[in-house]
């Protein structure tokens, strides 16, 4: 009961330690899920990826972008041309560039991607060809010939597509130009595909003229994402034994601190209780208590934290979000109540050994 | 009930010479009684209040009570005897400023009670006899100064302690506070408590039965023993 009044009465002191703890929890989270989660993300996306390579305005989310959410990002729509006039195209036995976006059409949330088609004239108003996925045939009970209104234009369904590309089985294929004016992105693409066998190829090398050539881009490749993991592993690996130390010690340094801070207020408190014959391994549980709930609290929000802090981590470093492992959050509960537990019994044990006498009289 | 045996007590201060604060002091207290110890400041009351309370080793000498050397015991029976035979009320309160009134009183009952409840109930009782019964959630910086006093008597009586032990308990306290609250350790002690109070102020002591008068360490008036004191006690 006492300290549960304590802790309230006193609360900004363990807000700051609980806040603390949870930095240190949350970089020791990243820390130790970094490499696992990395080669868990990694090994999903070259699904994805597959051998190619993918062009893409920097800032786009990979995420995101495999998950159909297409944010503001652009780049010019002449990227692709650039890149098979420059020393690179003839490495690339495929370059397509494409805009994605998302419409709504007829209420169902669908996608349109626009694609330059060769040797198409100038589209003629309401009979600009669309291309349908299966589904979205079947969705809005379309067949070949039948007008599609997008965005104020009628568009005229020239093929369903029954083995639609993986994942496109609710797209709209439009000609480039009639998907940047119904997104309202003129002179705009968000993504190149490249495709080639790239076997005697230093590929992130490769990738690296590529954003060299194309300003403003991210060129992604499987090889890349690993490099950027063993770049990070590397990196952990030099730094781990540092960080681990200066995370023990800000971890311990601020439970030592929340116990003498409460020491140093409640001196008086530990005189008076002594005094009416509260023995001392009372008053240590007491403060012993208080420490491991904060360090748990903190170690709880530490993973929460962590959360986030992992996902900017690996946007900045990868270019994937990241997610922690639940795995790491009983080891790291358990070590903060284990360091709040040595960190404050000693403090607590020393100022029990005081001369109650003395405490009661400070003024 | 408590007897000092030639106790003294000496303290060492920071130039580190031994400074004497009770000298070769003898008491005899019975149950029932209620004795004041009267001297100026740093004549040594307190300390030898402490001593009396369990709470301070003396440098010589024995402090038996009922009939046992409590400086022989180990410090969880001093802790137990303090928790269940002594109450201690001091000159500044010392309450705890987070608890309420009812908190305060009621934290030495739940170490002897069986449940949380009993223990809280019986404080609130004992606040409702002192006059706070519309005090009980208020906490120290709610409450008057006669009122956080009357508080740390209740904290003190809640135990149902043989022996009541005050530090200046009207110190901080104006003359119709201070009766008051002497009035309260008239009532306790007729009510079976034995009370011992330090004072400076010869009017509180004169409440007790018994006055001792310390200087420098050393009963000036008597040895303590009841027999030969009472006669010159101001009643």
């Amino acid at each position: 009961m006492i300290f549960l009044k304590e802790v309230r009465h006193r609360w900004m002191i363990h807000l700051l330690v609980v806040f603390l703890m949870a930095f240190v929890i949350s970089v020791l989270v990243v820390q130790s899920s970094l490499n696992s989660s990395a080669e868990e993300k990694i090994d999903e996306l070259s699904h994805d990826l597959g051998k190619g390579m993918l062009v893409l305005p920097r800032g786009v989310d990979l995420e995101s972008y495999y998950a159909m959410r297409y944010g503001p990002e652009v780049m010019p729509d002449d990227y692709d041309d650039r890149l098979k006039a420059s020393p690179l195209g003839r490495h690339a036995g495929r370059i397509e560039a494409m805009l994605y976006g998302n419409i709504t059409v007829q209420g169902r949330g669908l996608v349109l991607a626009g694609r330059k088609v060769k040797g198409s004239g100038p589209a003629v108003p309401g009979r600009e060809p669309v291309t349908l996925g299966g589904g979205v045939a079947r969705e809005l009970g379309l067949r070949p010939g039948d007008t599609l209104v997008v965005g104020g234009r009628s568009l005229q369904v020239s093929r369903i597509m029954d083995t639609p590309p993986k994942g496109h089985d609710m797209t709209l294929f439009v000609p480039l130009r009639t998907a940047q004016e119904i997104l309202e992105k003129p002179g705009k693409i968000n993504a190149i595909t490249l495709g080639g066998c790239w076997c005697k190829l230093d590929v992130p090398a490769f990738a690296a003229s590529v954003e060299n050539t194309l300003p403003g881009t991210r060129a992604i490749t499987v090889d890349g994402l690993a490099k950027a993991q063993t770049e990070i592993n590397a990196l952990m690996e030099r730094y781990s034994l540092l960080l681990w130390i200066v995370c023990a010690a800000l971890a311990i340094g601020s439970v030592v601190f929340l116990i003498l801070y409460m020491l140093r207020k409640g001196e008086r408190e530990i005189g008076l209780l002594l005094s009416i014959g509260i023995s001392p391994w009372r008053i240590i549980l007491k403060n012993v208590t208080i420490g491991v709930i904060t360090a748990v609290a903190g170690a709880l929000v530490g993973h929460m934290l962590s959360v986030p802090l992992m996902s900017w981590f690996g946007q900045a470093v990868m270019g994937i979000a990241l997610v922690p492992s639940m795995g790491y959050l009983p080891h790291f509960v358990t070590a903060g109540a284990a360091v709040a537990l040595m960190a404050s019994s000693l403090p607590t044990w020393l100022a029990t050994r005081l001369d109650p006498t003395k405490l009661l009289r400070e003024e | 009930m408590l007897e000092l045996r030639n106790v003294s007590k000496e303290f060492v201060n920071n130039r580190r010479e031994t400074v004497p604060a009770i000298s070769d002091v003898s008491l005899s207290v019975s149950a029932g009684d209620f004795i004041s110890i009267v001297g100026p400041s740093g004549s040594g009351k307190s300390t030898l209040l402490f001593i009396i309370g369990a709470l301070m080793n003396p440098t010589e000498g024995d402090v038996l009570f009922r009939g046992r050397n409590i400086y022989e015991t180990s410090p969880s029976v001093r802790a137990k005897i303090r928790l269940e035979e002594v109450g201690f009320v001091f000159q500044t309160f010392n309450l705890i400023p987070y608890l309420s009134a009812l908190d305060n009183v009621a934290v030495p009952a739940m170490l002897t009670m069986n449940s949380r409840k009993d223990a809280v109930e019986r404080a609130a009782d004992l606040l409702e006899r002192f006059g706070l019964g519309a005090r009980l959630d208020h906490r120290f910086s709610e409450l008057s100064v006669g009122e956080r006093q009357r508080v740390a008597i209740c904290r003190s009586v809640i135990n149902n302690p043989a022996l009541i032990l005050a530090d200046e308990p009207t110190g901080n306290l104006d003359p119709a506070m201070t009766h008051e609250v002497m009035a309260l350790f008239q009532e306790l002690n007729k009510s079976g408590h034995t009370v011992i109070v330090v004072t400076h102020e010869e009017e509180v002591a004169a409440y007790a039965q018994r006055v001792l008068h310390l200087r420098d360490g050393v009963f000036t008036n008597g040895t303590g023993s009841c027999e030969r004191d009472c006669a010159s006690t101001v009643a």
